[in-house]
């Protein structure tokens, strides 16, 4: 598995050292701030993508891969997180709620129990493309906030006025 | 290794090649004496086995002139034993267009035989150039240019059976690796030579040069942001100094103090909890939560996963009969297998599994992240708050007339703008974020960790072609050792060739003592107590070129065959004498062609030799050819010219 980034999503959740929010953030009092990591920013688009029905362009994304597995932060999430894969694929390709043969072949597709993502290479390829259409959404709705505070109401906000 | 020559036979050639089988032996004799007149062939027959043992191309021309009558197809084939077994080089003439195609037959090989080219054991192979074919299947035109000290036949004679070639071969290696080496040294320079070297070293200066400045310009903008910052800290605790001395705002002052420190560790609690719910698929919408909690109930409904996964079909093709009884054929365990992906794998139906055991794990402790937002969203209104109060403070004050209120506020904003100014400007400097790097536009010229990349980059160029030089210098060191090792192996096999030459001329050329006193591409040759002999004969040049063959393929790692045209033909009867009686003796296979007028003096020498030996004559009779192996026939055969 390889996660990427949306090209402009850097600068936006204003990343530095690994770390989101750290390009505004006070040196006398970053170490009591809560740590908002890369992965944080990638799922906050995944999820705002996996909640629509269509899948960002992959020349969007940066050219290398930020991390390979889940942070320690995610454990557990792997399975939720297929499972919204599987359930934005199957909205995506209008695929019916009763029609067994297209749902079990979309987990076919998509599932891989020996990646740590629980997902196969074109989930994991898939996953990316959701979290970059994702990320214009964020950048479209919010202007970048610059810090964790504003962004986290900012975001819950968002999902509140997305019905 | 050893080579036997079993026999020959040619098909629609000239001279008396149109159908002649030559047939030496299961097991060859060790020598073969071949009568025949001349015009039947001979000349044909040695061309035709020099080129049959090497790779040497066939030009069209030869070919057509070998035709034999109206016949548009020909044949010339050798038998050979090497190493006790049996091989056949043939040549397959197309008189048509002139072309010729090679083939060779081997025996107990899994090609079934008949393979096209030339296929010998690999070392053999090699070895046989048409260099050394002209040394076995002798070349009588060799015993005059052996003597030509500017011609290099004694020594290419000399490389070619000792193989010194191979010597010379390393030494190509060598250059290859070299090659390689610059190869790979050019993906990251092309300078090998010094004037490249001193212009990679002034790149590396100047990139090191440029380091050295940005390392000055990021100690002074730390200087300066440590000092700004200071600066920012002053004035701030000035202003509420300043605030403090007025008794009305300093209580509200400190009340506002510890209100901000409060909520700056109450909005980081509630920060840290609402990221690790935001971590929470599930929390974060209940329009997320419901499309899991759908997809867990689809796959129930569904009875997604099935108990039955592709691996059981898959072993199930295996198998000879069904489950349900009924034999499984070809067509079904196709079948079976062909579908076999259309269902989840055992480890595809354990994720699913788990993923509706996280499911249900996760439903009871929905709404929390709602409430934490909540909870954080009026902190921050509270933030917003305190800072207009602060402000307002602040305000009051100026609007009370003090001036230094109004200078203190103004410095702070300078300081802060001063502050943001310098922070960007360290950012320029010390990034290591190649994204952030990219979108600053910023090089290894305003840039310290680019230009320490580009540094060490230029510095491992520097490295590079200064090894690789280093390592040319090295190969030709090891190539002027190949080439005194080469020298030094030619000289001792020169040597050792013509004091054995040596002996065997001293009892070849008896009426006249001859000696080669020198190998030096050619063969020097002196009679004793004289100088460099300039006019020799015919038959001593032979003696010569006899007596040096037969030391060097005499004593060479490869036994091959000799095959030679009217041998004594040139020699006066004292010498034909001792050629007879010595050279033979050097060979495992000696094949002979002779002439009538040699029997007397050469060919007599072998009348006694009993089973060692074998008499051949191919006669002519009204046009049709034939072979005797009777002595009595061989002793009394006269051909035209003889006659």
């Amino acid at each position: 598995m390889s996660f990427t980034l949306h090209n402009r999503a850097r600068t936006w959740f204003g990343i530095q050292d690994q770390r989101g929010f750290a390009r505004t953030m006070d040196p006398a009092t970053k170490e009591s701030t809560p740590r908002f990591l890369m992965f944080d920013a990638f799922y906050s688009c995944l999820l705002l993508g996996l909640d629509g029905e269509r899948h960002g362009r992959a020349e969007d994304l940066e050219t290398d891969e930020f991390a390979k597995v889940y942070p320690e932060a995610y454990r557990g999430q792997a399975e939720l997180i297929a499972g919204l894969l599987v359930d934005a694929e199957l909205r995506r390709q209008e695929i019916e709620p009763e029609d067994r043969e297209s749902i079990e072949a979309e987990m076919v597709r998509l599932l891989d129990l020996k990646s740590s993502t629980r997902l196969s290479a074109e989930g994991d390829r898939l996953l990316n493309l959701y979290a970059a259409v994702g990320f214009e959404k964020l950048d479209a709705a919010l202007p970048a906030p610059d810090n964790l505070e504003d962004f986290l109401v900012a975001y819950h906000r968002l999902w509140g006025s997305n019905g | 290794m050893q080579v036997l020559i079993r026999g020959w036979s040619a098909r629609n050639l000239r001279g008396g090649l149109r159908s002649l089988e030559i047939d030496l032996g299961e097991q060859p004799n060790r020598w073969t004496l071949i009568q025949m007149a001349n015009g039947m062939g001979k000349t044909t027959t040695m061309t035709l086995l020099r080129q049959i043992f090497t790779n040497e191309p066939l030009p069209p021309a030869q070919v057509l002139e070998l035709r034999g009558g109206s016949e548009v197809e020909g044949n010339f084939e050798v038998r050979l034993l090497i190493d006790g077994k049996p091989y056949r080089l043939g040549f397959e003439f197309d008189f048509r267009d002139g072309s010729v195609h090679r083939y060779t037959v081997r025996a107990g090989t899994r090609d079934g035989g008949k393979v096209p080219g030339r296929v010998l054991p690999s070392e053999l192979g090699d070895l046989l150039t048409p260099e050394l074919a002209r040394l076995f299947v002798f070349d009588g035109e060799l015993a005059r240019t052996i003597r030509d000290m500017k011609q290099q036949t004694a020594d290419n004679a000399i490389r070619a059976l000792y193989r010194l070639g191979q010597i010379t071969g390393l030494k190509t290696s060598v250059d290859k690796l070299v090659d390689l080496e610059q190869r790979r040294a050019a993906a990251m320079t092309s300078a090998i030579e010094e004037r490249g070297m001193t212009r990679l070293r002034n790149a590396r200066d100047d990139a090191t040069k440029v380091k050295r400045r940005l390392e000055k310009e990021v100690r002074s903008t730390r200087t300066l942001l440590d000092e700004r910052r200071a600066e920012r800290n002053r004035l701030e605790a000035a202003v509420e100094e300043r605030l403090s001395e007025d008794e009305g705002l300093r209580e509200r002052l400190e009340d506002l103090n510890r209100r901000e420190l409060l909520l700056k560790v109450e909005t980081n609690a509630l920060g840290g909890e609402a990221l690790a719910l935001l971590r929470q698929p599930p929390q974060v919408h209940p329009r997320l939560r419901e499309r899991l909690q759908f997809l867990g109930g689809r796959l129930f409904e569904l009875k997604l996963p099935e108990t039955i996964s592709s691996e059981f079909f898959r072993d199930l093709a295996s198998k000879d009969v069904c489950v349900c009884g009924r034999p499984l054929g070809h067509a079904e365990k196709d079948h079976i297998t062909n579908h076999s992906h259309r269902y989840l794998a055992q480890d595809q139906i354990s994720v699913i599994n788990q993923m509706k055991l996280a499911l249900r794990e996760s439903q009871d402790e929905v709404g929390e992240f709602d409430a934490k937002i909540g909870q954080l969203g009026e902190k921050l209104v509270e933030r917003q708050s305190l800072k207009s109060a602060r402000d307002r403070l602040e305000l009051e004050s100026v609007s009370d007339g003090d001036d230094d209120m109004e200078r203190l506020r103004r410095q702070l904003a300078e300081a802060k703008t001063e502050i943001e100014r310098l922070e960007s400007q360290h950012e320029r400097l010390t990034t290591r974020d190649t994204h952030r790097q990219r979108t600053l536009r910023l090089n290894w010229e305003s840039n310290l960790p680019m230009c320490e990349a580009e540094v060490k980059e230029r510095d491992d160029r520097l490295t590079v072609a200064s090894n690789t030089r280093s390592f040319k210098l090295k190969a030709e060191t090891l190539k002027d050792l190949i080439t005194d090792f080469e020298r030094r192996a030619l000289g001792r096999l020169r040597e050792r060739v013509r004091v054995r030459t040596n002996e065997k001329l001293h009892q070849i050329a008896r009426t006249e003592r001859l000696e080669v006193t020198r190998i030096a591409g050619g063969l020097e040759i002196s009679s004793p107590d004289t100088a460099a002999k300039a006019g020799v004969s015919e038959g001593q040049s032979l003696s010569v070129a006899y007596a040096f063959l037969t030391s060097l393929l005499s004593e060479a790692p490869y036994r091959l065959p000799f095959v030679v045209d009217s041998p004594a033909v040139s020699l006066d009867n004292v010498n034909r004498r001792e050629v007879g009686r010595l050279i033979p003796s050097f060979f495992d296979q000696m094949i002979m062609f002779v002439i009538s007028s040699e029997r007397e003096g050469f060919a007599d020498t072998f009348y006694d030799k009993g089973d060692d030996v074998r008499f051949l004559t191919v006669i002519r009779e009204n046009g049709v050819v034939r072979l005797d192996d009777r002595l009595k026939v061989f002793k009394t055969f006269q051909d035209r010219e003889a006659a």
